[in-house]
């Protein structure tokens, strides 16, 4: 049971390893994908109990010295997100069966996946910034390389602004790790935390902030997002959407709320300027959004307005916030998945990229145009769909904290999400489409590999499934990690 | 207690590079007595390792060079790092006996092992003056290197070397005639043993002139890029790995042995240290950046990556000197991958401009991907050394109480990325290699080339894979020793 961590982190490693040396067949590559993706994710998922019980798993064990050992160690909010990120991953590498049937390089790609997703459980499951460093390090380089998959110009160079940026980030976190260890002498994980306030400590948090909220997709530093979401073959726009962005959250709610004292964040009016930033970030992502004709963009744009409602969620520095915020990455990792699968399959049967060209779509993949409605209607946040509870948090957090004008904030945001995603469902199921489309015979779906269909459609599921289940256990949990922390 | 060490591991390299010599052109075994000879000297001294590690300090001198005699000293320090150029010599003269250098391969072969012996020499020499005898024999035989194409660049370069050189020989030499008026000795004193007179700026000046030369500090830099340029590759490699770092050894035994950090703090010649090694990090990368003859990039960049140790030292504190010392090892075997992959890159396809290197790694996949393994380690990724190195010289500059010197180390290390992560991934990526695609070939090199590029390139990151970096806690004792 201790051992958990350590092999979620170590499994796809080995089976990356492995598929480099000795896979030769193309079935073989992907059966071992799979085989080590899941492994991973259930060695994440028994650790759920322990989330249940509000245990830490983990050894003393340390390993490397660089020159600080990293512990391979889980608490509540590293199996919370650990369990999110192997499931989101696994279902990229169904999805990728069938994606990635006719695509190039087939092992770098399937390698570089499992390599993914070994880095990000090892960004969540060790226990201090040292071993988040390393991972997100790691992390940054393998994601690029997926990123550049296609390797034409536009890929490439959006590849390159992603690759630059992601370094930048880590220079920052590398900044913020120095003087942390300078002022306090340690980096691991204190619930309440242990650095007191001080201008260093100042410096170092706006390091963190500029670090984390660049992973984070964070107004101003978002820009490399749309890029390299509409560059990556969908499988990775999804997981870099699902996945990649929430653990800049991560970092930062280890900052914040483990590393970092109350004391010192207030000081600096650390929580002002992040709730600011987070506001910006919600508007500027969806006002972005409502103007991109190209699919992929308009979803990147949103995945910058929903990381809007996450940072804002924790510059509250309220338990119920708190609360909302880590739901809403879980809610937001299962919507903001299917809409990527959708947008790749709609590529990758009709090759069309844009909204405009979407016209009567439904009708020729009418599974996948469902689970696409099923996730715009969380995401606009309409009961009993995942996301209304992550901003009714939000918005009682915002009562309970005298700013009533974020509750309008929160409205009007839904607003522009409905306003960027219901025309394309409406469209699709309702508009004209071609003379061409018309004379088809037979529906695209059933040209559609079965695995991408069947993946897409248990993310969209899986947004509201969970209203119909008493109690509302990730919602349960959230709670008790929260409640933990505060 | 008498120790023989130093002065036989010396002596053996000497004798083996005699018996190179006397081989002539044509012998088959020269490339193994080369090897021999420096294995056997890395023996020899790596049985002194046990006892200096205790902290024992070990001198000796010979009355051969009257009036003063040539002194061997063993501490920590020096017999870390004569054995790790002994690695590094030996990983060369690996590669080096693979390598297509044409013509004089004698030559060549007798002035490498002769530099070996010369740089044992400098690291175990016991005053200023022995270290001088031997600086200045391993630097002026460095030209028969540079020289060794004989084109008219070549000899272009080498006058370039030259006249520094001997330049840095006057400076040196007017250093030590003060030092000797003004303290009537030469041996390395804990702390320093130079009174603070007029005259002391002078001696400073001078060792700095003269080890900043070497160790390619502004504006004494200009023969590098040119030497580098022209030199064979396995001379490039060793001026980095092994000569360059000598200037450095000088210039910590000047700081700390010669006239002490209190002095130095005193009279601010560490902030004037500081904003040179400042200065040439910004101008090496920047160099770099506009480079586009592979070789020669990797020569500025050595020079900005030169002047971290320098930045290490001058912040005079612990943890930016470890810093610094590991940094003489994490160079060492980064920028040393790099010049063996460019090498072979150089006598495989004769490529050397940046441009024509793009789809590289689908010709020579395991050469490119030790230099992708260095490029990500010259940025400062974790867990590689570089990483180890930023690491100390950061909490160095807090404690100095100057954080904003960690944003300039920042920003060398996105120039860094700025001009190495193109390299690597137009080697691999792009439209440009993907007629490349389909006829994936190993390298085809000859094996001691690849086996010495696979040791460098596994000593940037394998130190940090166990749960205690031997390196790094020999490296910490040693700085410990600085400032008991």
């Amino acid at each position: 049971m201790d051992y958990l961590p350590l092999y979620s982190v170590v499994i796809p490693l080995l089976a990356a390893g492995i598929m480099l040396l000795c896979c030769r067949s193309e079935s073989a590559v992907s059966l071992l994908a799979l085989i080590g993706s899941a492994l991973s994710f259930a060695a994440s998922a028994g650790m759920l109990p322990a989330l249940a019980n509000g245990q830490t798993l983990g050894t003393v064990q340390g390993y490397l010295s660089f020159p600080l050992h990293i512990y391979f160690r889980a608490d509540g909010v590293s199996i919370f997100f650990g369990v999110i990120f192997s499931f989101c991953f696994l279902l990229a590498i169904i999805y990728s069966l069938g994606y990635m049937r006719q695509g190039r390089a087939k092992l770098r790609y399937y390698a570089l996946l499992l390599v993914a997703q070994s880095a990000i459980l090892g960004v969540v499951m060790t226990s201090s910034l040292v071993g988040l460093f390393l991972f997100f390090e790691v992390l940054a380089v393998v994601s690029y390389l997926l990123v550049i998959h296609e390797e034409d110009t536009v890929t490439m160079s959006a590849g390159a602004k992603y690759l630059f940026m992601t370094i930048v980030a880590g220079f920052a976190i590398f900044f913020g790790l120095v003087v942390t260890y300078f002022l306090a002498g340690r980096l691991d994980y204190l619930s309440g935390g242990y650095v007191a306030a001080s201008p260093l400590a100042g410096a170092a948090l706006f390091a963190f902030l500029i670090g984390c909220g660049l992973k984070a997709g964070m107004f101003p530093l978002h820009i490399w997002l749309p890029d390299a979401h509409s560059a990556a073959p969908a499988p990775v726009s999804a997981l870099l959407s699902g996945c990649m962005i929430k653990t800049g959250v991560y970092g930062l709610i280890r900052v914040l709320y483990y590393v970092y004292t109350p004391q010192a964040i207030q000081a600096v009016w650390y929580d002002q300027v992040l709730l600011w930033l987070a506001v910006a970030t919600i508007f500027l992502g969806s006002a972005l959004a409502l103007q991109q004709d190209h699919l992929k963009r308009r979803l990147a744009y949103s995945s910058v307005a929903q990381i809007g409602y996450v940072l804002l969620g924790m510059a509250l520095m309220a338990e119920q916030a708190l609360q909302g915020a880590i739901f809403h990455v879980f809610s937001h990792a299962l919507m903001k998945g299917t809409l990527f699968f959708c947008a790749g399959i709609i590529v990758a049967q009709t090759g069309k990229k844009y909204v405009s060209q979407l016209q009567g779509i439904g009708r020729q993949l009418p599974v996948t145009m469902l689970s696409f409605a099923l996730a715009a209607v969380t995401i606009v946040g309409i009961p009993p769909f995942n996301a209304f509870f992550s901003k009714w948090h939000l918005a009682s957090a915002s009562l309970a904290a005298g700013k009533e004008s974020l509750v309008a904030l929160l409205i009007v945001s839904s607003l522009l999400n409905a306003l960027y995603y219901f025309p394309i469902v409406v469209n699709a199921f309702f508009g004209e489409e071609t003379e061409e489309e018309k004379t088809r015979t037979g529906r695209l779906e059933a040209a559609t590999p079965r695995s991408m269909v069947c993946s897409t459609a248990v993310l969209a599921l899986l947004c509201v499934l969970f209203a119909f289940v008493q109690p509302h256990w990730p919602m349960e949990l959230a709670r008790r990690i929260a409640a933990g922390i505060f | 207690m008498i120790i023989w060490q130093p002065q036989a591991a010396f002596g053996l390299l000497l004798v083996a590079t005699l018996l190179v010599w006397l081989g002539g052109e044509k012998a088959r075994g020269s490339s193994s007595l080369i090897l021999s000879a420096l294995a056997g000297a890395f023996v020899i001294l790596a049985t002194l390792f046990p006892l200096v590690g205790t902290g024992q300090i070990f001198r000796q001198t010979f009355s051969i060079l009257p009036p003063f005699g040539l002194s061997f000293h063993a501490d920590l320090f020096s017999v870390s790092l004569a054995l790790l150029f002994l690695f590094s010599g030996f990983v060369l003269a690996l590669y080096t006996s693979a390598y297509p250098l044409k013509h004089d391969e004698r030559r060549f072969k007798t002035a490498f092992l002769f530099i070996m012996a010369c740089a044992s020499g400098v690291v175990l020499a016991g005053d200023l003056l022995s270290l001088f005898l031997f600086f200045e024999a391993m630097s002026l035989v460095f030209f028969l290197l540079i020289i060794h194409n004989r084109t008219r660049e070549a000899i272009a370069a080498t006058y370039k070397f030259i006249y520094l050189t001997i330049g840095g020989s006057m400076c040196y030499f007017m250093a030590l005639a003060t030092v000797f008026v003004q303290a009537d000795s030469f041996a390395w004193v804990q702390g320093g043993f130079m009174p603070a007179t007029s005259l002391s700026a002078l001696a400073f000046g001078g060792f700095v002139i003269a080890f900043g030369m070497k160790a390619g500090m502004v504006p004494l830099h200009f023969w590098l890029a040119a030497a580098y340029g022209q030199a064979p590759p396995p001379a490039a490699v060793l001026s980095s790995v092994i000569m360059m770092k000598t200037g450095a050894y000088g210039m910590i035994r000047i700081f700390h042995h010669v006239f002490g950090p209190e002095m130095l703090s005193l009279h601010g010649w560490d902030k004037l240290i500081l904003s040179f090694a400042l200065f040439t990090i910004f101008y090496g990368s920047f160099c770099a950046f506009a480079e586009r003859d592979l070789l020669r990039r990797l020569a500025y960049s050595s020079m900005a990556q030169l002047s971290y140790i320098l930045f290490g030292l001058a912040l005079l504190n612990q943890a930016a000197l470890v810093g610094a010392i590991f940094h003489i090892l994490a160079h060492g075997m980064m920028k040393g991958t790099m010049l063996l992959c460019a090498g072979a890159i150089v006598s495989k396809t004769g490529k050397r401009k940046i441009a024509d290197l793009e789809g590289i790694g689908r010709q020579m996949p395991l050469t490119m991907a030790c230099f992708s393994l260095a490029a990500l380690t010259a940025v400062g990724l974790p867990p590689m050394n570089i990483f180890i190195v930023k690491w100390y010289l950061s909490l160095g500059a807090l404690s100095a109480g100057q954080p904003l010197l960690i944003l300039f180390l920042l920003a060398s290390s996105l120039l860094n990325a700025a001009y190495y992560l193109p390299i690597v991934f137009r080697a691999y990526f792009g439209a440009e290699s993907s007629d490349l695609h389909d006829r994936l070939v190993w390298d085809r090199l000859p094996w001691p080339m690849t086996v010495a590029m696979l040791l460098f390139a596994s000593a940037c990151l394998v130190f940090s894979l166990g749960s205690v970096n031997l390196p790094l806690e020999w490296t910490k004792r040693i700085a410990a020793g600085f400032f008991y």
